[in-house]
């Protein structure tokens, strides 16, 4: 699932054309990266994951809509499903803003082959701590780090979806990783004291 | 996002890079986009953030529970599994009914459209007022087809004009009289607004220049010379009948003097009357006539006493008489005597 292969404008002038396959090998590329992106921007506090999934459906849908406009932007196809996934997210975030519900999840009465309660407890946590890690990191190194960790696309795909090169992509991510080690140690210095 | 790389340049600046770091840290990524997820025990342990007893150093420590925390983070939100994507028959609906060509109207578009208007639009009504010799000329020609062609039949008609005069000085009346004709032709083209008045008043001057030349000595070339003091020499051939059958260059000068007001005329008319029938009657041109005796009233008084007894001197006594205005009663008078 190579987004930024050279074959991909050909695919979408397929898929625009009305070529089932096409536009199933299409979804079937960009899907997982931007489920992945939207729980990575989306995930923790009192929205579940089903949250984000919707966006992402979301954003699926609206990359389709605005399909045939592409080829005219002139810019790679993951800057342009990014762009409508970011607007998306920051919709979803506005309406969260507004919206006093708390959706719970439905209590499973299947037999799940999923991680435990006990390791979603653990990586909840870590979550959580990484998260809050997060917000300290300048944008730019946060968006990075989501794309290469979270959503796991390469460094060309995230320098394509950003518009910037693939060294400065690693680039700022070598940062975020080296103010993220800043963080943990002072913290662990801080806790230390405390003890 | 097209200004992404410039938005974190300000934060790039508090580090100085070392490729090998860059590189360790990028393997770090590349190692956890392919790390198999919740296999890793050392997620269990990633919130206490120990440094394992093996290590030698607390940076290494900090590297470990920041894969760490890294790793549990990707476990959570792959936690539950990637619901399945769009069905393929809903994507395609979805394609269909997009608006093929849904306008992105860009504000640098709409700039360039205005700039571009607005030279094309000032170029236009510069082209309106050029000259073949002007940059805009090209322009005149295409959105100005009409002005266009009305600037060149002036321009060519004045230039047959000038080659008219030109062969009147040389002494050729004929040319003159051919490339007259031309002109008669082309000033049809000119609009009023390019100066076909004074272009239609010149080629009757020359005309008549031409007239009164063919009429005298079509051979006698001395005349040029004579030309240029026009006002003082036409006098000699109203007063004089016998001496401008001798002398030519009177005769040569008459049409380009300005017409003068008719009041002055009158007076002279009884004394230029008696001898003028001779020239009068050669001309054909109407305008010639009213051109003649008011000429005579412009000059009388330097024209008329030189002329008289010393036909050579008329070219000096121009410069004297044209500026004395009262000369002209006195000069009338002698006028009326000397008959």
């Amino acid at each position: 699932m190579d987004l930024t292969a050279d074959d991909i404008d050909e695919l979408v002038d397929r898929a625009v054309a009305g070529q089932a396959d096409a536009v199933r090998d299409l979804l079937g590329r960009i899907h997982p990266v931007v489920v992945r992106y939207c729980r990575a921007r989306l995930s923790g506090g009192y929205r579940s994951l089903s949250t984000a999934d919707d966006i992402a459906q979301e954003v699926c849908m609206a990359v389709l809509a605005a399909l045939p406009g592409y080829r005219r932007e002139g810019r790679p196809f993951l800057a342009f499903v990014y762009g409508i996934a970011g607007n998306k997210v920051v919709d979803a975030h506005r309406a969260a803003g507004r919206s006093k519900s708390s959706p719970v999840a439905d209590v499973p009465d299947v037999i799940a082959n999923e991680p435990s309660p006990e390791d979603l407890v653990v990586s909840a946590s870590a979550g959580d701590r990484m998260r809050e890690l997060l917000t300290q990191l300048p944008g730019p190194q946060r968006e990075i780090l989501m794309m290469r960790v979270g959503a796991g696309m390469s460094a060309e795909e995230t320098a394509a979806a950003l518009g910037t090169t693939a060294g400065a992509v690693r680039v700022a991510q070598h940062r975020a990783l080296a103010k993220l080690r800043q963080l943990i140690s002072g913290d662990s210095a801080l806790a230390e004291q405390l003890l | 996002m097209r200004d992404f790389a410039a938005r974190f340049r300000p934060a790039d600046q508090e580090t100085p890079l070392d490729l090998a770091q860059i590189t360790a840290d990028d393997e770090l990524v590349e190692s956890l986009r392919f790390a198999p997820l919740f296999a890793d025990v050392g997620v269990t342990t990633a919130g206490a953030a120990e440094p394992t007893a093996g290590l030698p150093a607390g940076a290494r420590a900090s590297d470990l529970s920041v894969e760490h925390l890294l790793q549990a983070w990707r476990c959570e939100i792959n936690a539950e599994p990637l619901p399945p994507p769009i069905d393929t028959d809903v994507a395609v609906a979805i394609l269909r009914r997009a608006p093929a060509r849904r306008r992105t109207f860009r504000p640098i578009v709409a700039v360039a459209t205005a700039i571009t208007a607005l030279l094309i639009g000032s170029a236009a009504i510069g082209a309106r007022s050029a000259t073949p010799e002007s940059p805009l000329w090209g322009l005149t020609q295409l959105l100005w087809g009409d002005r266009a062609e009305s600037v060149i039949a002036g321009q060519s008609a004045r230039d047959g004009l000038d080659a008219a005069h030109a062969a009147l000085q040389a002494g050729h009346p004929d040319a003159a009289e051919t490339a007259l004709v031309r002109v008669t032709e082309v000033v049809t083209k000119v609009a009023e607004r390019d100066g076909r008045q004074t272009l239609e008043q010149e080629i009757q001057s020359v005309r008549a220049e031409i007239e009164v030349a063919t009429q005298a000595n079509p051979s006698s070339s001395p005349v040029t010379s004579v030309i240029s003091p026009v006002t003082t020499t036409q006098l000699p051939t109203g007063t004089l009948p016998p001496s401008s059958a001798v002398e030519p260059a009177p005769t040569t000068t008459t049409t380009t003097t300005p017409s003068p007001s008719p009041s002055t005329s009158e007076p002279v008319d009884p004394t230029s009357s008696e001898p003028e029938p001779p020239s009068s009657t050669d001309q054909e041109t109407p305008t010639s006539e009213p051109t003649d005796p008011t000429t005579t009233t412009d000059t009388p008084t330097t024209g008329v006493v030189p002329t008289t007894d010393v036909p050579g001197e008329s070219e000096a006594a121009p410069a004297e008489g044209g500026g004395g205005s009262d000369d002209i009663p006195a000069t009338s008078a002698e006028m009326l005597e000397q008959p």
